[in-house]
This record gives structure tokens, C-alpha cells and sequence, in this order.
């Protein structure tokens, strides 16, 4: 058995063996293409400076999540670039800067090392953007027909400067609800990509980090009252969460929300809703009336923030609903992304 | 009816009457009657309907009753009339004549009395120059005029109504309280003096002073305006029936770019023109509801704008039935479309503000007055059954509503359970009293502020009734907004009922069906509706009756790709049913241009996988595949069961009248449910278009195959599952071909054939069902299901 790798090398249940097949495999993808300083010391765990750390801020943000999507690769991204925007964004939406990741592997035999190592490449070029270490990691392989070619679970630490509190709790009737940019791309992109509906349509997924718009927006308004980023369930998830939390009513205007046409087009033969599609670069946020204006002049300044649109605004109804001005006229409940939605037409 | 108990030589009797009998002239009828034999005694209200007191011998009170009978006001129906006889202890109070006393707090009725058309006799003082109330457009007697739609509360009484702001003159006063007046103890008595007045307004809400607005209205209808008008149970918009342009901009305006639009007539004598209009037909047009009644054109008659019914081969017609309408269409003399005033996705307007504001972009001017609107109520609509002549309601609304019906025999009367309906032609209903009584249509709750209209008119409803629902009823559709309402409120314990057996229940409902009865057969075809399993139904036999039903046959079931796009876009089905039906659609785009663009690769991709295309047995997508492949709105549709009805428009033409082709739709046997084989229609269909076929007779041959299939689907489970009646019930049942050809197929082999009248067949008729079956379900107070 040759302990030497090269990208046309399948996985085999030895590189999770913990010898020197893995060894071999974690120097050779991991730590070259990661680098840092923390990785190359190889310990059991990463070892983080507490006074730089509280230098920035003083409150620590800490989240997980885990990624699994089908196809690994797709126009704009691939698994390991959602999985350190998708974590990144997490803490970027509490306020927080991202500073640290640790990253988990479950790798299935047979996947080929040229696969895994653009995956690799594709967390580092993303790290790289936000500015997050990956610091500490973790791999396992599970034999062919246990997993699904690979799953990533990323753990990320950040820290929120004094006085930053965004809370959907704070939500406020009157206030504006904006979105960074247009709805759908990724959601959009991955069911094309997947190429089982031979949908033709020109698409790119919108995965990408948001802390510096974030920043950005909270250094132009202080007082936004919430964040979130709009990811599965799309920005219907997020609005109900608001909703809820708030306990007022969220109103949207079909003709204010960004779509791509080609979105647009791959929605409507579908039969699907923009507004249930993941995003992975696309934040919701609730601002004071008087400030909106302004903020959304900045965020378009910004790369993540081109396309941003003020969409609704939090009504004085104290009632944990979504609701829609439709283009025709009247107004329909948004529906909690609830799996398919089965026709409700007689 | 009337039915007396023994009568004994006692001091007199005491007479319950129940039925409608407050709040349309009976009082005062059996004061005029008592005055009139001599007797003693009196009368009130109560909450179970009348009780007279009388003081006579037997023979008396038999002539008395017989009387009675005769001389009902036109409004009143006795349900059933008991004499009890009483001893003088029981006659205390009766003096030597005959009074009407008040009822006592706490004997109110809970009957509401329903809106009612301008009577012949206050029609005529309208127009009479020597009368007080000439042409006076709020004139109204106990036997007319505004009922349900003002009332607030009930007993029915002046200050509990919208003119308790309204101080009667003094020749209103003494109208009131002369018994031989036809206005004595009118309510809602009003004259020029003392009632609401009429005013116009240009739509940026100035007053115009005119000497005579309703003439002013004319002039701009005339000019090709359209008038934003305030009626009886909302605000209509009207301009003139056969000026095309204005129709189309009336359209433009409400968004409504094809639904038929109801055209309101001077005068039976100018409907005929239009229209053919039979006996029965015309006794409808003239009665007190006045409703939208659906006709036939006449051939080689006057004819409307084109626009004003592009799809349908019937004319929703009605004539004036307040005297503000009789005065417009007086002064018009000519048809005037008539559709409710409201923005798109809006239910009816009935507020002046919001008048002003929903209807300024639209309408050129607003004939308005200060009488409030209380209770939003839609014109009603209904059409003729040709073959029994029975009016069948097709939307509950002013005049027919609220529906009450009393419960069917076997039926526990002392529940308090509230139906929500079904989400789209939304109604509802309440079980009162030994009576299930139905709202008027509230419209698509799916639309927030139908349904918050709605909401409003339920708590009305409870109020009016005083009625705390003890049970919710609800469709099983997780995601109609009845369901997630009745789901989310805590209070009250929910029962959810399958849609289809809800249409079932309804009709068996309408026709006093008693609730231990025999199973019947349900054909149940219908868009579609949430079944058991998480399937969607909608062409279904369902075996059973009230309390439950078993699934025997049902079409096959066929994807329906983008879900309600596939409802919205007719071509979508046209895809599905040829690939079911074993045809590449790619191979007949010279037969249906309409899918050359389409993405054909896309679609059944979306198919194979199971991709938001779920599976569905409905008769109304069926319907819609069918158009489609004739080219009827396969683009997509403006309204519900738009393609279906062009399709009905086609069956019905008169050249195709003489074929006899039928389509085959053979069934297949089944272990639990047979189903009905819709591919081979398919086959058949296209060889009839390759061989240039017409489009009419197309879809004749579809219409006459698949009752006949159904029907031989139907005997054939019949011998598994014995039936006597059978009920026709869903909406396709609006469609008049299918539903007379089913009707007659069943009615050949003997068997009982339930259609549906007073309630409707569609969705609007699914909240009485709903009610039904959980009385059914659930007879015991307080239900099992908590
Ligand atoms: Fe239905
Ligand atoms: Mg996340
Ligand atoms: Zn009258
Ligand atoms: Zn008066």
C-alpha cells in the first residue's frame, strides 16, 4: 500500500484509520493547503489568546453547523465554501466579528482526494476573504453506503464589540425590513446544478461572507434592531422567526423584492417560491424607519449589498404573521416553509 | 302544516307559531285578522318565533287559524303552528281587544330576517308624483327593504339596526303605529323628512350640488362613466352593458379581465330582448330575493357588450330590487353591468371612507348616501335546473342569506358548533337552535382581508345568535388559513373534516336527509381538495353518509406539475395527462401548438421525480387538461374554472347538439377503490382532431363520455356497495352538461338522484357539510375530541 496521495487517490476506510495513511492525508490536503500556525502545531486543540480576544470586544459569539448538500460542486461555490460562509455569516448577523473555525470532516470511502482537496481549497479561499482560521479540525471516514461522499460540520468563534445587541425581540412597528440582495440564487443554482430537471438557466449561487457589510451597516446604524441571515427556508423562515419573537405582523411588497429573472423563471416553472429558497450570502435585516433610507444607500456600496432593497415593514398588529401585497392587489399569507406545499385551489 | 291539539272548552288557547315570523309583517297580520273576527287576546315574540294569546271558543280559533294560513305577508313562512288550550289564569292580562305586546327581554328569536326586494305596493308610491314618497330612494314597508344587511342585533328593532340614527317625523311615527298601515311597526320606517338622503360626490370626495343626482348618474353612464354606487350589502361599480369600451375599462380597472360580470335590467320586458326567460325563470327575477339569475341569450336577440361574458354561454341577469337601483335603471333605461365595488383581492366595499379611497382610481363618480351598510352581503346567484325547474343557489348572498335549514331528522339540536368552510368561496355556518344556519359568501380567505372580513362576520354571526361555539369544525387541508386559524385558537376544541365528504354532507344536508338513513353514493367532482393520506382528491364515489364514507372509486390520479401552477396554467395538466395517458407531447405540437414553447423536458423531469407535482384525482383538472388541448385559456386562467367553463361553452353550442359521440373512459377494478381510466379519451380525442373534428363537438363527445363513465363506474361498485340515491356534489356540478347528463343516466336506472339547490354544490356549500358531519361524529356535547 503506497503511502504517497495524489488527486486520482480514492479515500479508503485506512486514511480515518488514525495511522499514517491518515497522516499522509491530512499533512498532504489539510495542513498544506490551510497553512496557519495553529494547524501546524498539530495539537489536540487550538489555543486562543483571551487578551486579544477581549481587546475587541465583550461579549464571545460561538456557533456550529454542519453542512450536507447535494452536489458538492456547484456555479459559485462547493461544500467547503458554504461551510465557512454559511458559519461565518452565523456569527456575522449576532454583530459579531469571525475570528476562529474549527473544522469536522466525515469523508465516504471511495470519494477521489482531487474532490476533497478542491473542497479544502474552496474553505481556505473563503477563509481567507473573511478573515477566519480554520484552528482546529477533525476527520472521519465511514465506509461506502454509510455517508453521503461528505459532510462538514464548522464551529465558529467571533466577538461582539460593547454595545452592539441586535434582538428580534426589538422589532418595532413601523420598522423597515431590508434585504441584502437578490432571493433565491443558491437555492435556485443547487436544483439546476443537481441537473435531474434539465432546468437551463444561467445561475450562480450567492455564498458569500457578510461580516463586512454587517460591520458596515451597524457603524452607518447603531440601532438596527435584527439580523439574520436567510438561509434555509429562505427569508420566509426569517420573517416567522421575527415574527414570532416580536410577536408583530411582517408585511412584504411582491413588486420591492429582488429576483433574478432567471430566478424568477426557475420558480415559476416549478412551481416554487423565491421566497422559501436558500441563500448563502443574503442577510435580513430590521431597521428604524428614519434610518432606512440611509442605510440602504451604504449597503449598496458594498459588494454583498449592490442589490439590497428596503421589501416590507413591521406592522402595529400584534400577531406572529407574514403577509404579502401581491402586484394585482390584496394580500396573501406567506406560508412557513413547511415542506411541499400542496394546492390549496378548489 | 298546521296542526292543532285537542281543543277542550277551556277560557282560550295560546297559539305557538314557529317559521319566519319576525321582522316581516306577522304581528300586525294576526292583530288585523283578531281585529277583524273580534276576538281578545295578544300576541308577541319570542325566541322560538310568535305566541298569540286568544281568548275564544274552539270553533273560533279553528277559523281563526284558517284565516291565518290565507293572509301570511308575503315574507312570512309558518314551520309549524301549536294550539295549546289555557285556563283564564293563563289568559291574565287580556283585556277586551287585541294587542301587540313587546317581547320580553330574553324571548327574542334568533331568526334574523333576510334582505328583501322593494315590494309592488312601495314600487308604485316611487313613482307616483302624489305620493309622500315620491321618488324617495330609501322607501321601505314591513313587507321590504333592507333587513339582514342593517341589522346589528337582534330583536329585530329600530335602535339595534343602521337607521337608529334616524329620528322618525311625525307622519313616519304615526304610519308606525297605526295597525291597518302597511309600515305599522316597520322598523325601518323613512321618508324624505326624516331618513337617509342621497347625495353625489366626485371621486375626490367633493360633494356635487345637482338638483337631481340620479339623473347626473345617467348623464355619466351614459357618457360611458363608470358610477361607483352604494346598494343594499356593499357598493356596486356599473356603467352602461353595451358600450364595449366602457365594460373594458371597467374591467382594466377591477382587474377582472374575463369573469362574466352580471348586467342588471330596467325591466323583464328589456330583459327579454337579451335573453330567453321561462315561467319560472321569470317568477325568480320578480321574487323578494331578486337574485342574479343565470339565462340563456336569446338567439338572434340584442346583445351586450362582448366583454361581458366572453367564456359563458349564460347572462347573469337580476333586475333593480331597492328603489335606488328601480330610480338609476328608471333613468338609464338600458342593461347596466353591476359588479361589486371593490379593489383586487378586496372584499366588497360597504364603508363611504373606504369607498373614497378603494374605488376613487376607478370610478368616475359615486352616487352615495348615509344609510350604514351593517353586514357586507354579495348579490346572490343561482340559475334554473332544467329539468325539475328548482332554483339552485350557486353563491349565497343577499336575499337568500343567511340560509337556514333545519336539521335533518335524527340530528341532536342543542349543539354549538361552528363550521368554518372550506378557504375559497368561503362560508360558514352554525348549528342554532334545531337549525343549521349559513353565512353569506365571504369570498377566498386565502386573501387577508377576505379573511379578516370574514372573521368580522363571525363574530357578528355569534353575536346575533348569541352562540359561543362549543366545537370548531375546519377542512383537513393543513394549509388553508380556516385550518391553521381553527388550529391555532385555543379555546375551543377542532374537528376537521375531508372536503369531499363535507360535499356530500351538504347535500344530503339540503334535502333533510335523516342522519340514520340509508348509505348513499357521493359523486363527488370537484378542482381539488385535501384527502385522506395527504392525497388530493377531486372526482371521487364516495359510500357512506353523515357520520362517515368509504372511498370506492375515484380518475385515476395524475400530476399535477408545479402544484397550483398546474391549476393556473391549464397547459401543465394538458403535459401531465398525455404522458399519462402514454402520448410524448413532443409529438403533438401540430395538434397543440400551445406546448411549442413549453418546456416539455422540464416538465416531465419535474414528473418522473415526483418534484412538486403531486398526484391528484381531480375532475376539474381533468376538465382543464381537456380545454387546454382545444385551446381554451391553456396560457394560463384569470379566474377559477375559466378553461372549464369555455370548455361547457363549446359542449353546449348549439351544432354540436345532434352528435352522439362519447369518449371511452373504461374503469378498472380495484381492491379498495376502483378508478376511472382517463388515458384512452386521449387517443380517441386526438384521432378526432387529426381528422378535423370540430371543437365543439370535442367537447361534447369529453362531456357525454365521462358521465357515462362515471355512471357505469357507479353501478359497478354498486354491487359491492348497495345504494338507492345517489348525491351529485362538487364543483364541477356547476357545470350544466355533466350534471344533467348524470342526473339522467341515474335517474334511467332508478336510482334517487340528490342535486344540490339551496345549497350551493361548490365550496360555498362545504361549510354546511362540514357542520353535518360533526354533529354526526360527534353527537354528544362537548364532542370527543378535545
Ligand atoms: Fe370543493
Ligand atoms: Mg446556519
Ligand atoms: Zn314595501
Ligand atoms: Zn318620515
Amino acid at each position: 500500500m503506497t503511502l504517497s496521495i495524489n488527486d486520482h487517490t480514492l479515500i479508503t476506510m485506512a486514511h480515518g484509520a488514525g495511522g499514517r495513511a491518515m497522516r499522509c492525508l491530512i499533512e498532504e490536503v489539510f495542513i498544506n493547503v490551510f497553512g496557519g500556525e495553529q494547524l501546524l502545531r498539530m495539537e489536540d486543540q487550538a489555543r486562543l489568546d483571551m487578551a486579544q480576544l477581549s481587546s475587541l470586544g465583550d461579549r464571545l459569539a460561538y456557533t456550529t453547523d454542519s453542512y450536507v448538500i447535494d452536489p458538492l460542486e456547484f456555479p459559485g461555490g462547493n461544500i467547503g465554501s458554504l461551510a465557512v460562509n454559511g458559519t461565518v455569516n452565523d456569527l456575522a448577523v449576532g454583530g459579531a466579528r469571525p475570528l476562529y473555525l474549527s473544522c469536522a470532516f466525515i469523508i465516504e470511502e471511495g470519494i477521489e482526494v482531487g474532490l476533497l482537496r478542491r473542497i479544502v481549497e474552496g474553505m481556505r479561499d473563503a477563509a481567507l476573504r473573511a478573515g477566519v482560521t480554520v484552528v482546529t479540525g477533525d476527520t472521519k471516514v465511514v465506509p461506502r453506503g454509510k455517508g453521503d461522499k461528505v459532510f462538514i460540520n464548522t464551529s465558529g468563534i467571533g466577538v461582539i464589540e460593547h454595545g452592539v445587541n441586535l434582538h428580534a425581540t426589538q422589532c418595532q412597528p413601523g420598522d423597515k425590513i431590508i434585504v441584502s440582495g437578490s432571493l433565491g440564487d443558491h437555492g435556485a443554482t443547487i436544483l439546476q446544478a443537481r441537473g435531474d430537471l434539465a432546468l437551463e438557466a444561467d445561475l450562480q449561487s450567492d455564498c458569500q461572507p457578510l461580516h463586512g457589510l454587517v460591520q458596515l451597516m451597524l457603524a452607518e446604524c447603531p440601532d438596527i434592531r435584527a439580523m439574520r441571515d436567510a438561509t434555509r427556508g429562505g427569508i420566509a423562515a426569517v420573517l416567522h422567526e421575527f415574527a414570532t419573537a416580536s410577536g408583530f405582523a411582517m408585511r412584504l411588497h411582491e413588486e420591492m423584492l429582488p429576483v433574478k429573472p432567471e430566478v424568477r423563471g426557475v420558480c415559476e416553472i416549478l412551481g416554487l417560491d423565491a421566497l422559501h429558497f436558500a441563500n448563502e450570502g443574503r442577510l435580513v435585516a430590521v431597521v428604524p424607519a428614519k434610518h432606512a433610507e440611509a442605510l440602504l444607500r451604504s449597503m449598496r456600496q458594498h459588494p454583498a449589498g449592490q442589490d439590497a432593497n428596503i421589501i416590507g415593514e413591521v406592522l402595529d398588529k400584534a400577531v406572529a404573521r407574514v403577509q404579502v401585497a401581491t402586484a394585482l392587489g390584496g394580500e396573501r399569507l406567506l406560508e412557513m416553509p413547511d415542506g411541499e406545499l400542496l394546492p390549496r385551489i378548489c | 302544516m298546521i296542526d292543532t291539539a285537542e281543543k277542550g272548552s277551556e277560557a282560550g288557547y295560546r297559539v305557538h307559531v314557529r317559521g319566519h315570523v319576525q321582522g316581516v309583517g306577522f304581528r300586525p297580520c294576526v292583530w288585523r285578522l283578531a281585529q277583524a273576527m273580534g276576538l281578545c287576546g295578544d300576541v308577541c315574540n319570542t325566541s322560538a318565533g310568535v305566541e298569540i294569546r286568544l281568548r275564544c271558543s274552539a270553533g273560533e280559533l279553528e277559523r281563526f287559524e284558517r284565516a291565518l294560513s290565507r293572509k301570511l305577508p308575503p315574507q312570512a313562512r309558518i314551520e309549524s303552528l301549536y294550539a295549546e288550550p289555557v285556563s283564564a289564569v293563563d289568559l291574565a292580562g287580556v283585556g277586551q281587544d287585541f294587542a301587540i305586546r313587546s317581547s320580553k327581554p330574553g324571548e327574542e328569536s334568533t331568526w334574523v330576517p333576510q334582505d328583501t326586494a322593494t315590494c309592488p305596493e312601495c314600487l308604485a308610491e316611487l313613482f307616483d308624483p302624489h305620493n309622500r314618497r315620491y321618488r324617495y330612494p330609501f322607501t321601505n314597508c314591513t313587507h321590504c327593504g333592507p333587513r339582514f344587511s342593517l341589522i346589528e342585533a337582534l330583536p329585530y328593532d329600530r335602535k339595534l339596526t343602521g337607521m337608529s340614527s334616524f329620528d322618525l317625523c311625525r307622519d313616519c311615527i304615526e304610519e308606525y303605529s297605526d295597525p291597518e298601515d302597511r309600515r305599522f311597526h316597520a322598523q325601518i320606517n323613512a321618508c324624505e323628512k326624516c331618513g337617509p338622503r342621497l347625495w353625489l360626490e366626485s371621486p375626490d370626495g367633493t360633494v356635487l350640488t345637482v338638483d337631481d343626482p340620479v339623473a347626473k348618474a345617467r348623464d355619466q353612464l351614459l357618457e360611458g362613466g363608470i358610477l361607483a354606487l352604494k346598494g343594499l350589502g356593499g357598493f356596486h361599480l356599473c356603467c352602461d352593458a353595451g358600450n364595449e369600451a366602457a365594460v373594458m375599462r371597467l374591467r382594466s380597472c377591477k382587474q377582472r379581465p374575463a369573469k362574466a360580470l352580471a348586467v342588471m335590467f330596467p325591466s323583464l320586458a328589456h330583459m327579454e330582448e337579451f335573453a330567453l326567460i321561462s315561467p319560472e325563470e321569470r317568477r325568480v327575477l320578480l321574487s323578494p330575493q331578486a337574485p342574479i339569475l343565470l339565462l340563456r341569450p336569446r338567439p338572434q336577440g340584442k346583445s351586450l357588450a362582448s366583454s361581458v361574458a366572453p367564456d359563458s354561454a349564460r347572462l347573469g341577469c337580476f333586475l333593480p330590487y331597492t328603489p335606488l337601483h328601480h330610480l338609476l335603471l328608471d333613468a338609464f333605461s338600458g342593461p347596466l353591468v353591476m359588479t361589486s365595488g371593490n379593489g383586487s383581492g378586496l372584499p366588497q366595499v360597504i364603508d363611504n371612507d373606504a369607498a373614497r379611497q378603494q374605488l376613487a382610481g376607478m370610478a368616475d363618480l359615486f352616487l352615495m348616501h348615509n344609510r350604514p351598510i351593517v353586514c357586507r352581503v354579495d348579490d346572490a346567484v343561482v340559475r334554473l335546473q332544467r329539468a325539475s325547474a328548482q332554483m339552485e343557489v350557486l353563491r349565497p348572498g343577499r336575499g337568500l342569506a343567511p340560509v337556514s335549514l333545519p336539521l335533518p331528522p335524527g340530528f341532536a339540536n342543542d349543539r354549538k358548533v361552528m363550521a368554518l368552510g372550506a378557504d375559497l368561496k368561503n362560508t360558514f355556518c352554525l348549528a342554532v337552535d334545531g337549525q343549521a344556519v349559513m353565512s353569506q359568501y365571504q369570498g377566498n380567505l386565502q386573501q387577508l382581508a377576505v379573511n379578516e372580513s370574514a372573521l368580522l362576520a363571525r363574530q357578528h354571526f355569534a353575536e346575533l345568535y348569541r352562540f359561543e361555539p362549543r366545537l370548531i369544525v375546519c377542512d383537513q387541508h393543513p394549509a388553508y388559513v380556516s385550518t391553521q386559524m381553527a388550529l391555532a385558537s385555543p379555546e375551543c376544541p377542532v374537528l376537521q373534516v375531508q372536503h369531499h365528504h363535507a360535499h356530500l354532507a351538504s347535500c344530503l344536508g339540503q334535502h333533510g336527509y335523516p342522519l340514520h338513513g340509508r348509505p348513499v353514493l357521493g359523486i363527488c367532482l370537484d378542482g381539488t381538495g385535501y384527502g385522506d393520506n395527504g392525497q388530493l382528491w377531486g372526482g371521487e364515489l364516495l359510500y357512506g353518509g353523515y357520520a362517515e364514507v368509504k372511498r370506492v372509486g375515484c380518475l385515476q390520479p395524475v400530476a399535477l406539475p408545479g402544484g397550483e401552477n398546474a391549476i393556473r396554467e391549464p397547459w401543465r395538466v394538458l403535459v401531465a395527462q398525455l404522458l399519462h395517458a402514454g402520448i410524448d407531447p413532443a409529438a403533438t405540437l401540430h395538434l397543440f401548438p400551445i406546448l411549442e414553447d413549453k418546456p416539455l423536458v422540464v416538465i416531465k423531469g419535474m414528473i418522473d421525480q415526483g418534484f412538486n407535482s403531486p398526484l391528484s384525482s381531480s375532475a376539474g383538472r381533468l376538465f382543464d387538461a381537456v380545454a387546454a388541448a382545444l385551446g381554451c385559456y391553456a396560457e394560463g386562467i384569470s379566474y377559477e374554472a375559466q378553461a372549464a367553463v369555455a370548455l361547457e361553452t363549446l359542449a353546449l353550442d348549439s351544432s354540436s347538439q345532434l352528435m352522439g359521440r362519447e369518449y371511452s373512459f373504461p374503469f378498472v377494478q380495484g381492491t379498495a377503490c376502483s378508478h376511472l381510466d382517463v388515458r384512452q379519451h386521449w387517443h380517441e380525442l386526438i384521432a378526432d382532431l387529426k381528422s378535423g373534428r370540430s371543437k365543439e363537438e370535442i367537447a361534447r363527445a369529453f362531456h357525454l363520455g365521462l358521465s357515462k363513465g362515471i355512471v357505469d363506474l357507479a353501478l359497478h361498485v354498486r354491487q359491492e356497495f348497495p345504494y338507492s340515491s345517489v348525491v351529485l356534489s362538487g364543483g364541477v356540478m356547476q357545470n350544466e352538461l355533466i350534471v344533467e347528463q348524470l342526473a339522467k343516466r341515474f335517474e334511467s336506472e332508478h336510482i334517487e338522484v340528490l342535486r344540490h339547490q339551496k345549497v350551493p354544490c361548490n365550496d360555498s356549500g362545504v361549510s354546511l357539510g362540514q357542520l353535518l358531519v360533526a354533529l354526526a361524529q360527534c353527537p354528544l356535547e362537548g364532542g370527543q375530541h378535545a
